[in-house]
């Protein structure tokens, strides 16, 4: 492998362990703002309980995000100084913001934490409530800047320089208000899909006491409508992404749809794996039209193809098309999930208990994160070979710095150890908090 | 606009340096409190506020990347490895603080987070150590294409870019200064923390031991400084150095007063001058250079961005901290309140 292709490696290890805690941080408080309301309007153990369960969760999973985001804005400059000198002065903006809007979410997080008794319970509860508002924000605003390097904007390029900057433009890059949407509502999608899996597994367990079975009960009502709203808005977040890339990086959407030739009234391929010599997919099924349709709304429409690019200016194509697969695949299937459950609620409540549906949930725990890897693997996979689309090439901004083999193992040993480490930990308070409720139970 | 974002830059490294520093020296102080309830005590007040503290050192990032861009690739290109090194030291100081904190369960795992803890509290402030040397080397020009840097082919020397700048006798000596600065500020921050008499008379001992270390190891980096030609001890005679000592003269003055009157918050100034003192001490003598890099050095002029990024970074810092630093305040007041006392 080249040094380009382990610094690449090293980023897509580090910012795929990083989407994992910083989505949770974005979403986890909101849980915990409602059982904490809950609690504060019923006077209810088991939402007290639930909401110190939920902060310690989140407390671990918060300060892996921290620090491993403070070694992200690092290790950008450190893998990719081509492109970060010409970024810092465009793109800083939301950069600056996003750090602000992180110092803020700290701030608060601490605030809640530790303030419970130290704290009214009204500015004890609007700080947990500013903890999720503060980490939605520093997740938008960190999104414009990928955005931006899909859809570059604001400033002039010439001789490998750029003028003539505008900051404010840059950041209102037409990529990112959707883009930004559809993040959000996968972090939404894969946090509360991860943590309903948790407590229905929690309530699968045999002789259960009634504590902790409330517990989770409890959790899931929270947690399930954010899981179905989000995944049911999802779909069509995704299909107006992929309609704004048809027009944006064609060569993008050719490479998740593995369509190398350009033509009228495309067909969509469905399973399939991609030759990228022979340029064809090979046991694919395709639906005849449906991809004209989905990226332009008519069914004859033309679709551009890959062999409407030079050959070093394809992104991967097996890799995008694969990975986009697996998205809508899981999409799809948790949309699915959702409209059962949208059905059993008005038809069939008994579904809503049954083992059968928990055992299906906590199936379905880590879908919605492999769901949003597999996006930011087609996002990001899916511009090569452009670092900033159509004008920064990845290997011009990779660093000169010899030796990044080493940089990655020494990263993939101490970010397998961190996630083996908060996972086991995870555990441990999700079977230390179960014991206690079943404590408070018989008092 | 460019001195405004720089007077930002310093601030946010000063805010850094007191309020990272004590979290820091924090871990090393732990390794040597002598027993668990000062260490549970310790670990107790640094738990709320370490990751706000934490985020002034993004601050100087952001900084650098919007502002200086060409100081911040060239830092993380010149300075790759000590910088590496800190990031993984503040990855594990991180993860085990809160792992420590959180595990309900830790059995024999618990040994290993306070090891790792420590550990790396000691290594990430000597890696900053290392990378202030680093910044007050004279770095070599680098071959501009990739190819001409890979090994094997002619001009190519690793160590000459890559290593030499941040490594020896100064450099080793740059990072054990820091190390003890931070544990000094630490045991500082910390004594107003402890109550009973007997542990703030073990804390006042560590408050000499690390000043003293850290005294000794300062004169030991101007001198090593000094004969490497990289702190030209002539320039202490500068105004504004001058200045900058006889602050830390009185820092110190005021501190061991503090210390005999056992007031809590004039120690914890006093420290701050001191703080201040050193890094007025270090920009002054570096102004208006940020990278000695040849051929040309990258100065506050020369590598600031473009002036219209520079202003709206200059407004968006102003508008951020007036937003933070009340928060800030709310945040260490609400956790100052000692154990006796009875909640709010």
């Amino acid at each position: 492998m080249t040094e380009l292709s382990w610094a690449r490696s090293s980023m897509a290890l580090s910012l795929g362990f990083h989407i994992i805690f910083a989505s949770v941080s974005m979403v986890l408080p909101f849980f915990m703002a409602c059982a904490h309301r809950h609690y504060l309007k019923t006077g209810s153990t088991t939402h007290l309980r639930l909401t110190h369960a939920w902060a310690k969760g989140a407390a671990v999973l918060f300060a892996t995000g921290a620090v491993s985001g403070t070694a992200l804005s690092f290790q950008l400059g450190l893998l990719w100084p081509g492109f970060m000198v010409h970024a810092g002065p465009i793109i800083g903006m939301p950069f600056s913001l996003e750090g602000a809007a992180f110092f803020l979410e700290a701030i608060f997080f601490g605030l809640f934490i530790y303030g419970w008794d130290r704290l009214s319970p009204r500015a004890h509860f609007a700080s947990g409530v500013m903890v999720g508002v503060c980490g939605l924000a520093s997740g938008i605003l960190v999104v414009a800047a990928n955005a931006w390097m899909n859809s570059p904007a604001g400033f002039v390029w010439e001789n490998g320089q750029a003028s003539e900057i505008q900051p404010w433009v840059a950041m209102f890059n037409r990529a990112w208000p959707l883009q930004a949407a559809h993040m959000l509502t996968a972090a939404v999608q894969a946090t509360s899909f991860a943590a309903a899996g948790l407590h229905a597994f929690g309530l699968l367990h045999k002789g259960l006491k009634p504590g902790p079975a409330e517990l989770h009960r409890a959790a899931l009502r929270i947690i399930l409508p954010f899981a179905v709203v989000s995944s049911l808005c999802q779909p069509i977040l995704g299909d107006l992404s992929a309609k704004a890339i048809a027009v944006r990086q064609p060569e993008k959407l050719a490479a998740m749809e593995a369509h190398y030739h350009t033509a009228s009234g495309a067909g969509l391929y469905v399973g399939g794996w991609v030759d990228e010599q022979a340029e064809t997919v090979r046991l694919g099924v395709q639906i005849p039209y449906a991809l004209s349709f989905l990226a332009h709304g008519d069914p004859s429409a033309e679709v551009i193809g890959l062999d409407r690019f030079a050959r070093q200016d394809r992104p991967p194509v097996l890799i995008t098309h694969l990975a986009f697969q697996v998205m809508v695949l899981l999409g799809t299937l948790l949309a699915g999930v959702s409209v059962v459950w949208l059905f059993a609620r008005k038809f069939k409540r008994a579904w809503l208990d049954a083992r059968w549906f928990m055992r299906l949930l906590s199936l379905l725990t880590p879908a919605g994160f492999l769901a949003l890897e597999a996006g930011w693997i087609v996002t990001e996979v899916g511009r090569q070979p452009w670092i900033l689309y159509h004008v920064i090439r990845t290997k011009d901004a990779v660093t000169n710095v010899p030796g990044q083999s080493i940089t990655f193992l020494a990263i993939g040993l101490l970010y397998a150890v961190l996630f083996v480490m908060t996972f086991l930990v995870l555990a441990r308070i999700f079977a230390a908090e179960q014991a206690k409720s079943t404590l408070e139970a018989q008092l | 606009m460019a001195t405004l974002t720089a007077l930002f830059l310093v601030t946010a490294l000063t805010a850094y340096v007191v309020f990272g520093g004590a979290d820091f020296g924090g871990g090393i102080l732990e390794a040597t409190l002598p027993h668990a309830g000062l260490k549970a005590r310790l670990q107790k007040v640094i738990a709320p506020v370490w990751e706000a503290n934490h985020v002034w050192l993004i601050a100087v990032v952001v900084i650098l990347f919007v502002g200086f861009p060409r100081v911040y690739t060239g830092v993380l290109t010149r300075l790759y490895l000590p910088v590496s090194l800190a990031l993984m030291a503040i990855l594990v100081r991180g993860a085990c603080f809160t792992l420590r904190k959180y595990d309900p369960s830790p059995g024999g795992l618990s040994h290993v987070y306070s090891v790792a803890f420590r550990a790396s509290s000691a290594v990430a402030p000597f890696a900053f150590g290392l990378i202030v040397a680093g910044l007050l080397s004279e770095h070599p020009a680098l071959p501009t294409k990739l190819d001409d840097t890979s090994p094997g082919s002619a001009g190519y020397d690793y160590y000459d870019f890559y290593v030499a700048p941040w490594w020896g006798v100064f450099a080793v000596l740059c990072g054990l200064f820091i190390a003890a600065l931070f544990a000094y500020v630490a045991a500082v921050f910390f004594y107003g923390e402890v109550h009973t008499a007997q542990d703030r008379a073990l804390i006042v001992k560590r408050i000499y031991a690390f000043l003293a270390s850290t005294f000794v190891l300062g004169g030991a980096v101007l001198l090593t400084g000094h004969l490497t030609q990289r702190v030209p001890l002539a320039a202490g005679l500068h105004p504004i150095q001058i200045s900058c000592q006889l602050l830390a003269a009185a820092g110190l003055f005021s501190l061991v007063r503090a210390i005999r009157r056992k007031r809590v918050w004039a120690m914890r100034f006093s420290v701050g001058a001191q703080v201040l003192a050193i890094l007025g001490g270090w920009f002054s003598a570096q102004y208006p250079i940020l990278l000695k890099v040849a051929p040309e050095p990258l100065t506050l002029h020369n590598a600031a961005a473009p002036a219209v990024t520079l202003l709206w970074l200059n407004v968006g810092l102003v508008t951020v901290l007036s937003l933070v630093i009340p928060l800030l305040v709310v945040l260490y007041r609400v956790f100052r309140a000692s154990d006796g006392n009875p909640p709010e």
